[in-house]
């Protein structure tokens, strides 16, 4: 993985790009809000895509891409004049979400949930039960020990229990539809 | 239970990103090229456009690994600084300047530069061909207040021109045309897939069996049912009562022959058969979901076309809607297929009353005569333990009832000593008057 001019139209970048896009935004979408979510991932991926020699095969590509994702979303906030880094719920652009489908509808719903965790909560989330990051590289990219991470994790998902248990009442849970 | 909910609901949460993400994916590929493109462009005409970028990624300490990352990346603008180098053939280029400390240095859009023409010439670029309205030049727009109002407005917009509804109500009407079309060559299909494969029938199977070996039948059940392509849904034994059930499917042409070879391992005390044709249901099924697949296609169609977020949002949710639907049925189908190719039998296994002509194992198992002073003394300390404990058990029975007694015994003092009192001065009485 050298930088290279030819290798730009190579599909070198397709490549990184396809390997790396998923992750990036599912990182950037739950950070930032709709209306700017495409043109943050973009940039991040510009700057993955620039700064790819700077990756030495030291440890996981993903976590590397998100040290990048995370300071790319860090600038766009403070170009905002906000230092802190939010959560965008996956509703912030849905003018009716009455009408979603059920399983939309709570996806979304849930997201709501989730939105009302803190950024590091999410992010510890994210790293560790759905990107399968282990302790170790969640632990470098947050900045904190392992077991800083351990209780976060453990402190996030409790949360999350309580506040989706708080607002069950509102959310009609759908079963996993067909018989089989 | 509880535990893994959450991480259910989590993973729901990311799945709805993924789809989103799909959706995007190739429009945020086209961007971010051209935003390359344009970095390049830039970089060359005005210097290192790509430098300045890296400089403002530099510039963001904060992250522990920043650090890791800082280091690797200052190593890799040197080796960049050489290619440039040598590409342009710029020998002595001072490269002090260039690689020293950054931390300083002003954020990137703020330097006095003709940089500054090309980033917003690039942005500019970058958002008049993709239409985002709502993000604008140099100053993006920012999060929360403002990008909020943004949004209302471009939803205002929509609203009047209301190119979505228009997106939405040509997927409806094409929709409705293939429905009505679409039932025809639906029905063809039914019945030619009907000839082609048969009929789909559900069969299944209850049977009891009186065998003479529960644990031996069931193995044998089992090993036929793997070499006739079946497989063991279930199957459970116990040896205490000589009782086993085992539920097997076996594939739908070899369902005969298991049925029949049954009695090969014992008698047959019950045998319940049914069937269920699904054929009617399956092709309607199949039919109903190859038109959504269509639908779901043209829904494609019209996303690659959409400009904004707000219309792929919309085209999205009903393009969900139609997913969700297919899932379903495709569920349902291969439920369905999984049942038809497989029959399914659940037998019970009995165990045979014993037959009394069995040759009886060991018969002849006398006790060692060695062993017979251990055995005499063991039943004489038996004894006495017996008699011991009971002694032990005896006085603490006394011990139990020792309140009662002291009661009882008083309650019946205080009685006697009355009615004594009572007969004593009757006789007294009777003296008296005598």
């Amino acid at each position: 993985m050298t930088f290279d001019d030819s290798a730009f139209n190579d599909g070198a970048f397709d490549d990184i790009y396809d390997e790396l896009f998923p992750a990036i935004f599912r990182y950037t979408r739950l950070r930032v809000c709709s209306s700017e979510v495409e043109d943050v991932t973009a940039d991040v991926m510009v700057r993955i895509w620039q700064s790819l020699d700077s990756f030495e095969g030291r440890g996981s590509l993903k976590a590397w891409a998100f040290a990048i994702a995370s300071r790319t979303v860090a600038d766009y906030y403070r170009k905002g004049g906000s230092k802190k880094v939010e959560l965008a719920p996956l509703s912030d652009g849905v003018a009716e979400a009455r009408d979603l489908v059920e399983d939309v509808a709570l996806a979304f719903a849930v997201s709501d949930v989730m939105a009302r965790l803190s950024e590091p909560q999410a992010a510890v989330i994210q790293m560790r039960l759905v990107e399968g990051l282990d302790a170790e590289q969640t632990a470098s990219l947050l900045g904190m020990s392992r077991q800083a991470v351990d209780s976060l994790l453990y402190r996030a998902r409790k949360k999350f229990q309580a506040l989706y248990n708080h607002v069950d009442s509102g959310i009609r849970f759908s079963g996993a539809g067909g018989d089989v | 239970m509880r535990k893994n909910d959450d991480l259910v609901r989590i993973k729901m949460v990311f799945d709805c990103v993924d789809m989103q993400g799909e959706i995007v994916k190739e429009r945020i590929r086209a961007m971010a090229k051209d935003k390359l493109e344009n970095m390049e462009q830039g970089q060359q005409d005005s210097g290192s456009m790509q430098e300045a970028a890296m400089e403002q990624l530099n510039s963001d300490v904060g992250n522990s690994t920043a650090d890791r990352v800082d280091a690797l990346r200052s190593e890799e603008k040197l080796t960049r600084d050489e290619r440039q180098e040598e590409t342009r053939g710029h020998r002595g280029v001072p490269r002090k300047r260039r690689g020293g400390s950054s931390f300083g240095r002003k954020p990137f859009f703020r330097r006095p530069w003709p940089i500054v023409a090309a980033a917003s010439l690039a942005l500019v670029v970058c958002v008049a061909g993709f239409g985002l309205v709502a993000s604008s030049g140099s100053d993006k727009a920012n999060y929360s207040p403002e990008s909020a109002r943004n949004f209302d407005l471009f939803d205002n917009e929509t609203s009047q021109i209301s190119p979505s509804s228009e997106i939405a109500d040509k997927a409806l009407l094409e929709s409705e045309r293939s429905e009505a079309g679409g039932s025809e060559p639906a029905g063809q299909a039914g019945a030619s897939v009907d000839e082609a494969m048969g009929k789909k029938i559900i069969y299944t199977a209850q049977a009891s069996l009186k065998v003479n070996d529960v644990a031996v039948a069931m193995r044998d059940i089992e090993a036929r049912t793997v070499s006739l392509g079946g497989y063991i849904a279930q199957s459970s034994y116990t040896e205490n009562d000589g009782r086993g059930s085992i539920s097997i499917k076996v594939p739908q042409n070899k369902y005969t022959e298991f049925k029949d070879g049954l009695a090969l391992w014992g008698t047959v005390l019950e045998l319940k058969q049914s069937s269920n044709d699904v054929g009617l249901q399956y092709f309607d099924t199949e039919a109903r979901m190859k038109n959504l697949e269509a639908q779901e296609q043209r829904y494609l169609e019209i996303l690659q076309g959409a400009r904004t977020i707000d219309e792929i949002l919309k085209v999205e949710k009903s393009l969900s809607e139609v997913r969700v639907k297919i899932e379903s049925y495709k569920g349902q189908l291969r439920y369905w297929d999984n049942q038809v190719d497989y029959a399914q039998l659940t037998l019970t296994l009995r165990q045979a009353n014993q037959d009394l002509t069995a040759p009886v194992k060991d018969p002849w198992e006398p006790m060692s005569f060695s062993k017979t002073l251990t055995a005499c003394k063991n039943a004489f300390l038996k004894t006495i333990s017996t008699l011991w404990n009971g002694l032990n058990y005896l006085l603490v029975m006394i011990a139990y009832l020792l309140p009662v007694l002291v009661v009882g015994g008083v309650v019946w003092a205080i009685f006697w000593t009355r009615k004594r009192k009572r007969r004593r001065k009757q006789q007294t009485e009777g003296v008296d008057t005598d």
